[in-house]
């Protein structure tokens, strides 16, 4: 049938025999579509208190009860869409809902309105509800709710007030374990694929994921734990294992000049290597490589190994290690630092005299292997740009990329080098980030006074 | 809670702690509003990308360490500028030779920009442009001098005047330079129990981890999951931010509506699975460095001339400004100043009687270090002894 192919006529019957009536309105329907009719009675019987659809055909009357449809386009709509009756088709209709699917969900989940079912379905929510049930099914990192979801609505109303916009990004979250959409991206751009991944983190104190998945794949229990690895892993050289490495890093901070003897160093080794042991077990973690066995060992790595000859020499037969003077060791200088560094002016400029004056110093002073870490900006500061030619040609010259701090790069320096650095800033910034810097770069700090042409380095004997 | 931060130097201020602070006030209050240099410096990096020449010049030449070579360069550019356009029609030689000076010292005016953009960045504005939300946290202009009615100027913001409209009646955002005895003649009570109608008075609400370099997304969140359980606090603040400006029952209002908030606070905040994640993170850090990364803040009230001498010594204000503002509030008597405090690191025991009697025969020096503490060095060398 045609959308308003028939015309109706409402007309009143008394008779009690109506002619013939058809199975069924379907029927009916396709009787006037075949027949081309379109005049249909809308006829009362007063007898029986029904009305019926009726249509002249022939000379004979053709007849069904209307069902409560109030015209055959009517039942012809409600039955394509679903509607079980006329009276729940014509609620329906009041209400603005054109099938009875959405009618029903409307009802069962209790939807006030119908902008409400149209974001629904615009953001999936609809479709998305069959996937919800899939998925909590087979997904094993599927969330856990504290809330019961039973239909769609339910699970739009639980992404508006986690804040999930689109039904595929909350089962994307979801799937992840996650059930809070800020708390699922943030959680993302710190790498974490899962919620398990990420609580986990929090509890052993890891910030990334990169972290996290390295410390797993080593064994490593804790972010604490995971700086020491880092911090002593930065610092190898060669094969060196861990406890050689600690020794070297000892060595770098003991005062030069200094004698020490053979059992003083291995007693303060092994309380350094007591700081690597997990306070619940007092065992060292799986990751720390050992190759002392005795005395003797360590004795045979401070007269061999080449880089300790950098802080001094071993006296086999005293038993003891001379730390020689300072100058023998690399020296990184904090280029922005020396280079702010007023001298006593108030003019808060930027000079590369700065530098020029604190090589020749350092060189004055017996230092020989003398790099220079700056920041990208520093050119663009100085007062004396001309003189940068110089300053590359006196010492290695480092430049940190555009938009990342040279502080990044010297700590990094100093933790592989064990050098000292040259500057006036104490890194405090880096010591609330950095708990090795916290620990440790004071040891390696040379602070310094510009005085006119003079530089004042207290710690240099 | 309505929150502002409105500078109170002009003086190129670019200490980490506005930033921290805007952050951070970001997560507790429900809105934040910046004035002043805050705003220039959130979006400094964006407008940096589109200044013109003009612009560049009066930047640059405002900028610390401007070396004088350059100052010169630019004044013989400013000078040909002229001349050129004076001439109707220039000579092309004369007019392509001033493109190519142009250009050429134009890259050197954007390099300068760049990096004071690094500047702003390392002190921990990067991202607090894309917290921007109309309605939740504006970063807002204030022009030198006041153009026209639909203006604000700093004596609108000081005086809380109708023309701030949503914005009127905020709690004010302050770092912890803010309470020195330059600014205090006594010191604010830190105790609930003393606190009496009007004295100054400054109460630890919370302790939040250092936050500074926490991602966009991460702030976000944490703003988010706290916002539903912060409702009722937000709602109470704003009622006793309300009363410091207009009645003289202000601190009972705070001992009895808002003060018993800061429990559930303080322990949504502990329990908040980001700022815990944050908190875990740099545990190792916070043991070696006496918490220095811990943020204590302060809810209170403190008196109009507290807030003012900050503000005059900051330079803020002309002799006209101040004489209106003390008409204002002249005829306000009863008008306090909300503020909430941030102090990283201490506590604020600093100007309490006992500690300031303790601190009487040290000098200045000591004080102040006492004051401002740095991070205990670490012994120099390892003792073999």
């Amino acid at each position: 049938m045609k959308k308003n192919q028939c015309h109706y006529f409402a007309v009143k019957i008394q008779q009690l025999s109506l002619g013939l009536e058809f199975d069924n309105l379907t029927e009916m329907c396709r009787f006037i579509d075949v027949n081309q009719i379109t005049n249909v009675f809308i006829a009362y019987h007063e007898i029986l208190a029904e009305y019926f659809f009726a249509i002249y055909h022939n000379a004979g009357l053709l007849i069904h009860k209307t069902n409560g449809y109030k015209t055959l386009e009517n039942y012809l709509t409600a039955q394509e869409k679903g509607f079980p009756d006329a009276i729940i088709f014509y609620e329906a209709l009041a209400a603005g809902y054109q099938n009875y699917h959405d009618y029903q969900l409307m009802k069962e989940a209790g939807i006030s309105d119908l902008i409400t079912l149209e974001t629904m379905k615009k953001r999936g929510f609809i479709n998305g509800y069959n996937t919800y049930k899939e998925l909590k099914e087979k997904e094993p990192n599927f969330v856990l709710l504290d809330t019961v979801i039973n239909n769609p609505y339910e699970l739009y109303s639980y992404a508006k007030k986690h804040n999930f916009e689109e039904c595929s990004k909350l089962l994307e979250a979801f799937s992840r374990g996650f059930a809070d959409a800020d708390l699922y991206s943030a959680a993302k751009e710190l790498g974490f694929p899962t919620y398990n991944d990420f609580t986990d983190a929090s509890k052993r104190g890891f910030r990334f994921y990169s972290d996290l998945r390295k410390a797993n794949e080593l064994g490593i229990k804790d972010s604490s734990d995971f700086g020491n690895f880092i911090n002593l892993e930065l610092g190898k050289k060669g094969d060196q294992t861990h406890d050689q490495i600690v020794l070297i890093t000892i060595l770098s901070k003991i005062e030069q000049g200094k004698k020490i003897s053979l059992n003083k160093l291995n007693s303060i080794l092994e309380k350094s290597i007591e700081e690597y042991k997990f306070e619940s077990s007092n065992e060292l973690p799986k990751w720390f490589t050992i190759s002392f066995k005795g005395q003797n060992d360590i004795a045979t790595f401070l007269d061999k190994d080449n880089e300790v000859k950098q802080y001094g020499t071993y006296d086999a037969d005293g038993e003891f290690f001379e730390i020689i003077q300072m100058q023998k060791r690399a020296v990184v200088l904090d280029a922005s630092n020396v280079a702010h560094n007023s001298g006593g002016r108030t003019d808060k400029k930027v000079y590369a005299s700065n530098l020029i004056l604190m090589i020749d110093f350092l060189k004055s002073k017996g230092f020989t292997d003398i790099s220079i870490i700056a920041d990208a900006s520093l050119r663009h500061k100085l007062e004396d740009a001309d003189k940068m030619e110089k300053v590359k040609q006196m010492a290695q010259y480092l430049e940190s990329p555009k938009e990342t701090t040279a502080d990044l790069f010297l700590i990094q320096y100093v933790k592989r080098n064990h050098c000292l650095v040259v500057s006036n800033d104490t890194f405090r910034e880096w010591k609330v980030q950095d708990s090795w810097v916290a620990g440790n770069i004071d040891f390696y700090r040379l602070s310094f006074i510009i005085k006119g042409q003079e530089v004042l380095m207290p710690d240099l004997k | 809670m309505r929150l502002i931060q409105f500078d109170f130097t002009q003086d190129k201020f670019f200490e980490k702690g506005t930033a921290f602070m805007i952050k951070a006030g970001y997560l507790l209050g429900d809105v934040v509003n910046t004035f002043g240099q805050s705003s220039f410096l959130i979006s400094f990096d964006v407008m940096s990308k589109k200044l013109t020449m003009a612009q560049l010049i009066n930047i640059v030449k405002k900028l610390e360490n401007i070396d004088e070579e350059l100052i010169e360069i630019i004044d013989e550019y400013q000078t040909m500028q002229k001349k050129i356009m004076q001439k109707k029609h220039p000579p092309t030689e004369v007019f392509v030779a001033f493109k190519r000076f142009e250009v050429g010292i134009e890259k050197i005016l954007r390099e300068r920009i760049i990096a004071v953009v690094d500047l702003i960045n390392e002190n921990g504005f990067s991202g607090i442009r894309e917290l921007l939300e109309p309605g939740v946290f504006d970063s807002l202009y204030i022009p030198q001098k006041k153009q026209n009615q639909s203006q604000l100027s700093n004596v609108d913001i000081f005086c809380n005047s109708d023309e701030l409209g949503d914005i009127k009646n905020s709690v004010w955002m302050m770092p912890h330079i803010f309470y020195s005895d330059s600014f205090f003649s006594k010191p604010a009570i830190t105790n609930i129990d003393e606190i009496t109608e009007g004295s100054p008075y400054l109460i630890e609400i919370c302790e939040i981890p250092n936050i500074l370099f926490l991602t966009v997304a991460e702030l976000k969140a944490i703003k988010n999951q706290l916002k539903d359980s912060f409702s009722n606090f937000h709602s109470e603040v704003a009622n006793w931010a309300d009363a410091c400006y207009n009645s003289s029952e202000s601190a009972s209002y705070f001992k009895e509506n808002v003060f018993p908030l800061l429990p559930t606070l303080k322990a949504e905040i502990e329990n908040n699975q980001l700022l815990k994640h944050t908190y875990n993170s740099i545990q190792k850090s916070i043991q070696l460095n006496k918490e220095r990364q811990v943020c204590h803040v302060y809810l209170g009230e403190v008196g109009v001339e507290n807030l003012m001498e900050l503000y005059k010594d900051g330079n803020m204000f002309s002799d006209e400004d101040v004489s209106s503002i003390t008409a204002h509030y002249n005829n306000h008597p009863n008008a306090t100043f909300p503020v909430m405090l941030f102090s990283i690191s201490r506590k604020l025991t600093y100007l309490d009687a006992a500690y300031r009697n303790e601190l009487d025969n040290k000098n200045k020096e000591e004080i102040e270090k006492e004051i401002e503490p740095e991070i205990v060095v670490p012994k120099k060398n390892f003792s073999i002894d």
